[in-house]
């Protein structure tokens, strides 16, 4: 647990340091390669990670299911919908538009799954996932009606890379995060009470109808910001959690070791992709590929304690 | 005769035509290059062809379709004396940098505005003109942007003119091609579909007095390069001759039995070479293609048929 940082560092480290670009003192370009190239897209990564690990804590913890993950707001389908809406139907669109439309499209698709969710921590599983299945159909119909080239610039929005990341978008995400510490430092021991069940929770006075609402909107900002700066990045919010719980069970500090988890996680993930081969691949498929077999790992090591936290 | 002299006429007037520095407007803004560019990276999906046309080794160059090994088609791979730094996928502005270029040139790249922010730091980028598509710029206005960044306009509209040249005498040859419709189809993935006039595949063929059908152009919505159709109604395909490209393979579609240019011997599956050839619609890959499927045509709508 004590070695999360350290590990964070050394990816940090890693990744500034290698790449196909030889780094040596005096060059303009080495710093130009430094600084606006790996910088930026470490940062993004490491911000995107914390905030999808954070979104899969909060609502693993608020659902007690150990399964919930950021998908099941639908703000990663509502995103990529609303993005690939824009390239389709708009191919003349400027570009700017997407982050301020993806995230929209993030909102939005939160916002119905709620409605639609209202209630028992249950039903918001069950309308997140049909709510998440609904919309990758429509992404699905809007790619087939779409010319093979709007389909194809769509196609790489959807795989999820931070290539082209800066140090704005990276600020950003850093902006969101620190807004949401505040918040996150306020529910956690709501949420360690809400492990208990609902009834000793409300037995204990705790004000379950306004915390669930913080910890929604908490997961919901979280999961956003990622969706709308990078596009869908699979299994972070679902694995990092796990991952961190391995690390401590003390519960109050939960939230913490999970951002940590998934801000590693993702920099591990993007450095991987761009060193593997000549072919960069998108943090986001590194991180499907990686997090299926690595969530089963987990599952088949310690069958017993899989549970919520 | 007359078009020697002219052309004779036009070549001093090309090599005065413009010094440097020189400006280069385009959907990003103007980028100006001080001086012909000796180490020139290409980001443009079959973007080498133009360089080695003019005599020029690209630094990098963009896998996309067809190439070998060697990262250019088989038509380019004799010129081909370097070994350029290969890319795919989303533009490595890393491996890009590494290779030391003063000029990139991605005007058949896709590259977003982030891209092209990115790429701007190594050196002056040459982007899509404004308003065209990313995949817009037809063969010779490609080859034409290109040789103006190198400084090398005489060879080009030397090419350039071979080319037409080729064309126009390949038309005048068949005069019974002339108003004929053609289909250029594609199966992408298990969806059928087929390009429009503003694609690049199609507008060779209309050189030599090929029409898209109006079934076709009929579906298309304003702008769009392609269209698709439902596997279950290949018939707005039905023209004087099919050419299926993109897949070496017969296309995998169970109702392309039943169009009448498939019954008639009337279709062309391409082969994978004539495929990338025309998708490339380069100084080289162009006189490649027109080699395969020429022949192909000829055998094709033979000029004593008659076609009803």
């Amino acid at each position: 647990m004590k070695g999360l940082p350290f590990l964070l560092l050394a990816v940090a480290g890693l990744s500034l340091w290698s790449g196909p670009y030889p780094l040596s003192g005096g060059d303009p370009m080495a710093q130009i390669v430094l600084l606006e190239y790996r910088l930026p897209r470490l940062l993004l990564a490491m911000g995107c990670g914390a905030g999808l690990a954070l979104s899969g804590a909060l609502l693993q913890g608020l659902t007690r299911n150990p399964l919930a993950d950021p998908g099941l707001l639908g703000v990663s389908q509502g995103a990529a919908l609303a993005v690939v809406a824009l390239i389709v139907l708009t191919p003349a669109a400027p570009f700017a538009l997407r982050l301020p439309v993806a995230f929209g499209g993030a909102l939005a698709a939160a916002a119905l799954v709620q409605t639609v969710g209202r209630g028992a921590p249950l039903r918001l599983i069950l309308s997140g996932i049909g709510l998440s299945a609904l919309l990758a159909a429509l992404i699905s119909a809007l790619l087939t009606h779409g010319g093979l080239r709007e389909a194809e610039t769509a196609l790489g929005w959807l795989a999820g890379s931070l290539h082209a990341a800066t140090l704005a978008e990276a600020g950003l995400m850093a902006l969101i995060l620190l807004a949401l510490a505040p918040l996150c430092a306020l529910l956690a021991p709501a949420l360690g009470v809400l492990r208990l069940g609902e009834e000793v929770a409300l037995a204990l006075g705790l004000p379950l109808l306004r915390v669930r609402r913080l910890i929604l909107l908490a997961a919901v900002l979280a999961a956003a910001a990622p969706a709308a700066l990078v596009g869908p990045l699979g299994f972070i919010g679902l694995i990092a959690p796990h991952l961190a719980a391995r690390l401590s069970a003390a519960p109050g500090r939960h939230l913490w070791l999970s951002a940590l988890t998934g801000a590693a996680l993702l920099a591990l993930a993007d450095l991987a992709g761009r060193s593997l081969g000549a072919v960069q691949v998108p943090a986001g498929l590194i991180t499907s590929i990686l997090g299926a077999p690595l969530f089963l790992w987990l599952l088949i090591r310690r069958p017993a304690a899989g549970g919520a936290r | 005769m007359i078009r020697l002299l002219a052309l004779l006429l036009l070549l001093p007037q090309l090599a005065l035509a413009e010094g440097w520095p020189r400006h280069f407007p385009h959907k990003f803004g103007e980028t100006v290059l001080e001086a012909p560019p000796t180490r020139i990276a290409s980001l443009d999906f079959g973007g080498g062809d133009d360089l080695l046309a003019l005599g020029v080794q690209p630094v990098t160059l963009r896998l996309w379709t067809g190439e070998g090994q060697l990262g250019v088609g088989p038509w380019a791979e004799d010129l081909l004396t370097s070994q350029p730094v290969l890319l795919r996928g989303a533009p490595d502005f890393e491996r890009i940098a590494a290779a030391r270029p003063d000029v990139i040139l991605a005007f058949w790249s896709g590259i977003t505005e982030a891209d092209y922010a990115k790429l701007s730091r190594i050196a002056p980028v040459i982007a899509t003109p404004a308003g065209m598509g990313d995949f817009d710029l037809p063969w010779q206005a490609r080859a034409r942007l290109a040789a103006r960044a190198l400084g090398r306009e005489a060879e080009a509209e030397a090419r350039i003119s071979a080319l037409q040249d080729r064309l126009r005498s390949l038309a005048a040859r068949h005069p019974e091609w002339a108003g004929k419709t053609a289909s250029i189809a594609f199966d992408w993935d298990g969806t059928p579909g087929a390009f429009l006039p503003g694609d690049v595949r199609v507008r060779p063929l209309a050189q030599l007095g090929f029409t898209t059908p109006a079934a076709l152009t009929a579906l298309a919505a304003p702008g769009a390069f392609s269209v698709s159709l439902s596997p279950e109604d290949l018939g707005p395909l039905e023209a004087d001759l099919i050419l299926w490209v993109g897949s070496a393979s017969p296309p995998n579609q169970p109702m392309r039995r039943f169009l009448a240019a498939r019954r008639d011997g009337r279709e062309i599956v391409a082969s994978a070479e004539l495929s990338a050839a025309l998708s490339w619609s380069s100084l080289l890959s162009l006189p490649r293609a027109l080699d395969l499927l020429v022949p192909q045509i000829e055998a094709a709508l033979p000029p004593d048929r008659s076609l009803p």
